[in-house]
């Protein structure tokens, strides 16, 4: 049974005189418990919004349509009092830069606790720290008793997305959304960062939503790939490689990350870059950045067709020509 | 080429409530060459001494000891000359650009300063300087904030260009941009280093991007060179165990094997 399942879900922003810009537009999606997907593209290509819009964390200038059912009940109908049982208990988020995510005046202890404390009416001191001790272990964090007393500017930023990752998980969430969660760490600390998700998200069968613009991220921690260009998905498949993914945007995705095994080599580039998503128009919207860019894609606007939104896909297994 | 031995830097900390200072050596003799014409790369975590080489050797920061010394002179920053040779791209363009100066008026400025050039001449040189990074001539008339990320980091490079600088460092210069962008000014450094054979010493975190650009590397640890070479040889053999780990940290690759511990 699918544990989120997004219909037609729109979101614009008002921009004032600037008009409207349509951030996304009319995403459907299923996704299965304990199913992992990534969300990949560009910056403007709508990810953060997705992100944003499963737990109805939404800007004031938003206007949302559609649906996004979360265990069958629409999250975009609900009342913020409603909410509070969706927020954290359902689905736990990790923003991309733990430093901002978390209160400088308060303790790890206190935000930690808070979060116990509002969700699930636990009270009880004793048990309230026994529960953040065990969330510090189960993160990875080594001298728990320190951390847990420590005020966030004390720790490395490894160990303030551990506490992210700890309050994410306090009220059991089944889902977990993660934002760019390793884009502000060090190399070392991110490849720490990306083992504890994978071993998390098996211990507890969790459902990972991950927005990254690193493919090669997505790749190690999703088997469901979600590529969105300009609002819209444009592909929806599980892929491994780059020979499994058929929208020119997502091969040009992976031609764009300089590749590890070859020595130098000229850098690929997709040129341009994502449209303003202001108009809508009647033809493909990566039309002026593709390679294979046909008579049809000036006509009319793709449509998805078997997880792609293309007129010209590459079919699976061959590499660009 | 640009000789560099025993290179030191140590910041004084105060400690806290008058108990004296404590001294931290962010570059503890470190000695290497960049061959000209080349690109070599700096890698290293957060706190490893990276950018107190690059503002050593821009003359930012001055050295507690060491030497510097550029196709056999020694490097220096005392005259306005000395000065435009070394030029330096930032990480954050923002902070690089002042918000009420148009991006024509920003390229001009050390234009004038350096060069003494006026009105037309002033003007044909700052439309060169920005067609030459792939930025359209009406696009000076912009400010800062009117353009995005990308765009702002190749008005950071063309600036640091005009001055036809010997040595040009770039300081984690796609580290705030997005893939895409990341690739077209990656793409850009690889042209200024093949056509107009500019030196540069690029820093980064990033040892994907280091594999393709770089012809040589320089693994910093705690303000210690831990590995240097040519690029192919250190990923094909890294000698160092830090290096390794570094390696075996990048998603996807499958060459690292290493696990990694630790909180």
């Amino acid at each position: 049974m699918s544990i989120i399942e997004i219909k037609s879900l729109s979101v614009d922003y008002a921009l004032g005189q600037n008009g409207v810009l349509h951030a996304l537009r009319n995403v459907n999606l299923e996704v299965n418990a304990g199913e992992s997907i990534a969300i990949v593209g560009e910056s403007g290509c709508g990810k953060s919004t997705f992100a944003s819009s499963l737990v109805k964390l939404l800007a004031l200038n938003s206007k949302a349509a559609g649906q996004v059912l979360i265990d069958g009940n629409d999250v975009l109908a609900m009342t913020n009092r409603e909410l509070e049982a969706i927020r954290g208990v359902k689905a736990g988020t990790i923003f991309q830069d733990p430093a901002a995510s978390l209160n400088p005046v308060f303790s790890v202890k206190e935000q930690i606790e808070e979060t116990i404390t509002a969700h699930l009416k636990v009270r009880d001191k004793v048990e309230l720290k026994q529960r953040a001790i065990k969330l510090l272990e189960e993160t990875g964090i080594k001298e728990t008793q320190r951390v847990y007393e420590a005020y966030p500017h004390q720790l490395s930023g490894g160990q303030q997305q551990r506490v992210m990752t700890a309050i994410a998980l306090s009220c059991s969430p089944k889902i977990l959304i993660a934002d760019e969660p390793t884009t502000a760490l060090d190399v070392t600390v991110q490849a720490q960062i990306i083992a504890l998700l994978k071993r998390l998200k098996k211990e507890r069968n969790l459902t990972l939503i991950l927005i990254t613009h690193d493919l090669h991220l997505a790749l190690d921690l999703c088997a469901r790939i979600i590529v969105m260009y300009a609002g819209e998905v444009v592909e929806d498949a599980e892929i491994k490689s780059e020979t499994d993914s058929k929208h020119p945007y997502t091969r040009a995705l992976f031609e764009i990350i300089p590749d590890i095994n070859e020595d130098r080599h000229e850098f690929s580039v997709i040129p341009g870059e994502v449209p303003e998503l202001k108009t809508v128009m009647n033809e493909c919207y990566f039309r002026n950045r593709c390679v294979k860019a046909g008579k049809k894609c000036s006509e009319s606007h793709p449509e998805m067709e078997n997880g792609v939104r293309c007129f010209y896909p590459y079919t699976k297994g061959r590499l660009k020509a | 080429m640009l000789k560099v031995t025993g290179l030191k830097k140590v910041f004084r900390v105060e400690k806290m409530f008058g108990a004296g200072k404590t001294e931290i050596a962010a570059i503890d003799g470190v000695s290497f060459e960049a061959k000209e014409g080349s690109i070599l790369a700096i890698v290293g975590e957060s706190g490893s001494g990276k950018t107190t080489i690059a503002r050593c050797l821009a003359g930012i920061e001055t050295p507690d000891g060491g030497e510097m010394v550029y196709n056999g002179n020694k490097l220096e920053f005392d005259t306005k000359e000395k000065r435009a040779a070394v030029q330096y791209v930032f990480q954050d363009t923002f902070g690089s650009l002042n918000p009420r100066m148009k991006i024509r008026d920003a390229i001009a400025e050390p234009i004038e300063f350096h060069f003494g050039k006026k009105s037309a001449d002033l003007r044909t040189s700052v439309d060169a300087c920005l067609e030459s990074v792939g930025i359209k001539a009406e696009t000076g008339n912009k400010y800062p904030h009117e353009l995005s990320g990308g765009q702002r980091q190749r008005v950071v490079i063309a600036r640091a260009l005009s001055m036809n600088p010997r040595l040009l460092i770039a300081d984690e210069p796609v580290s705030s941009l997005d893939v895409s962008v990341q690739a077209q000014i990656l793409s850009l450094f690889q042209k200024l280093n093949r056509e107009k054979g500019i030196s540069i010493i690029f820093i980064t975190h990033d040892l994907r991007i280091v594999k393709s650009l770089a012809h040589d590397i320089i693994v910093l640890k705690n303000g210690k060179i831990e590995e240097r070479g040519g690029v192919a040889d250190v990923y094909r053999e890294p000698k160092s165990p830090y290096t390794r780990l570094l390696l075996s940290s990048i998603p996807g690759n499958q060459a690292g094997s290493e696990k990694i511990h630790g909180s």
